[in-house]
């Protein structure tokens, strides 16, 4: 045995050191997990994030984010408030909201197989403070986002369940953004849709 | 032969592994050998610009408000192909019962592959506006197919009812009748029913004006092949 040019140990750990070490930088290199593998296509990244793009902008054209993003109701979940109809911590997590808003990421998106966030950024006692609206879980790495801005102003109300305005004006207590400027504006609020595979 | 250090085992271990992790890296690394077998990089460039360019663009009432369609314009750009190719700088509108609408619009009066900018002759294309209407006089307006059926269908302008409804297999009879002034949302070549690749572009759009069903979202659909 003496005269065997293999060193057993050393040799195993040295090979199969260098092939995961290869391995581990070829997985880092590529996306490749269970739930991605299929949206590593940057052409459909880009198809996704258009879509999500078209979504806010034409929301925004039509009043539907405006009143998405309005749709609250401040005595739910005693008294701390949440978006209309939705689960116990305020905001969706089975289904995209119930109003014309939702039901257009519902037909660009979810009716395809393709999960969102949106997620409410606004000015909070001069930070950026968030508001989930839909969350359906952590996005995965192959995930594209896509914002627009809506600015509120004082005196608006908020908008019922059954999608009519109701009398509630928003203030700090009704309303989950604070009132940030000291003229007309209330608060500008930015709207993100992270939309992925899922 | 005893004095080696090799043996038949190791050996055949040894490259069954490098062949296994070769084979691996060849099928999940996408695009490695791109440059050796056909490819749809012309395609997908192609669908996504086309896409782009409709959307926020050229079927769009202000540029500053991408994705919000104008409506006659939109009419326009799907009209039966006779009617604004002819490259005299007016459009023939039957939007409105055959009235007046000449335009402007954002996209010359000539046929598709000029309007869209494409040069090369080899690309086929497709463009549709569909979308699912809710209402079942909207979703079924012949009431043959069921009403309200949840399947996403091409539109089509109603010229007579001055709306936009599902089309519903158009044609002579029907609501939506192509051969008198109904225009389907589709314009180019029908895409190839085996097995080649076709490249699909999606964005989601707003049509000005709304649909029978008075939503007004809609996915405008690109395909090049």
């Amino acid at each position: 045995m003496d005269e065997r040019g293999q060193a057993f140990t050393l040799e195993a750990i040295t090979a199969s050191l260098l092939l995961v070490g290869g391995l581990v930088f070829a997985l880092q290199a590529t996306a490749v997990t269970p739930l991605s593998a299929s949206t590593s296509s940057q052409h459909i990244e880009n198809q996704q994030q258009a879509a999500a793009d078209g979504v806010l902008t034409t929301g925004l054209e039509d009043g539907s984010l405006r009143q998405a993003l309005l749709f609250w109701n401040d005595s739910a979940n005693n008294g701390t408030g949440g978006f209309h109809n939705a689960s116990g911590r305020g905001f969706y997590v089975d289904k995209t909201p119930p109003n014309a808003f939702g039901q257009s990421l519902n037909r660009t998106f979810t009716s395809r197989n393709i999960v969102v966030n949106v997620y409410v950024y606004y000015e909070g006692n001069g930070r950026e403070k968030r508001q989930r609206m839909v969350y359906r879980g952590e996005p995965s790495d192959n995930a594209v986002a896509a914002s627009t801005t809506v600015t509120l102003y004082e005196g608006v109300t908020l908008y019922a369940e059954d999608g009519s305005r109701a009398a509630t004006t928003i203030t700090n207590d009704t309303f989950y953004a604070p009132n940030a400027t000291a003229g007309g504006a209330y608060n500008t609020l930015r709207v993100e849709v992270i939309a992925w595979r899922q | 032969m005893n004095d080696r250090g090799q043996t038949v085992l190791d050996f055949a271990v040894g490259v069954s592994v490098f062949l296994i992790v070769v084979a691996f890296v060849l099928t999940f690394v996408p695009g490695m050998v791109k440059p050796f077998q056909e490819s749809t990089q012309q395609e997908t460039a192609a669908a996504d610009r086309l896409a782009d360019q409709l959307a926020a663009d050229q079927l769009v009432e202000n540029v500053s408000t991408p994705y919000v369609l104008d409506r006659e314009c939109t009419v326009a750009f799907f009209e039966d192909s006779n009617k604004n190719e002819d490259g005299d700088g007016a459009f023939d509108g039957v939007y409105d019962d055959a009235s007046s609408f000449s335009g402007p619009c954002n996209f010359p009066d000539l046929p598709l592959s000029n309007r869209l900018a494409i040069t090369d002759s080899s690309l086929d294309i497709q463009v549709r506006i569909v979308a699912d209407l809710e209402t079942a006089a909207a979703d079924d307006p012949d009431g043959d197919e069921g009403g309200d059926d949840d399947v996403v269908d091409t539109l089509c302008l109603d010229a007579g009812d001055r709306r936009i409804v599902e089309a519903n297999n158009p044609g002579s009879g029907e609501v939506c009748d192509p051969g008198s002034a109904d225009v389907v949302f589709t314009i180019g070549d029908t895409p190839p029913a085996d097995s080649s690749s076709v490249v699909a572009a999606r964005r989601h759009v707003s049509v000005n004006g709304g649909f029978a069903d008075g939503s007004n979202g809609a996915t405008l659909v690109v395909e090049v092949w």
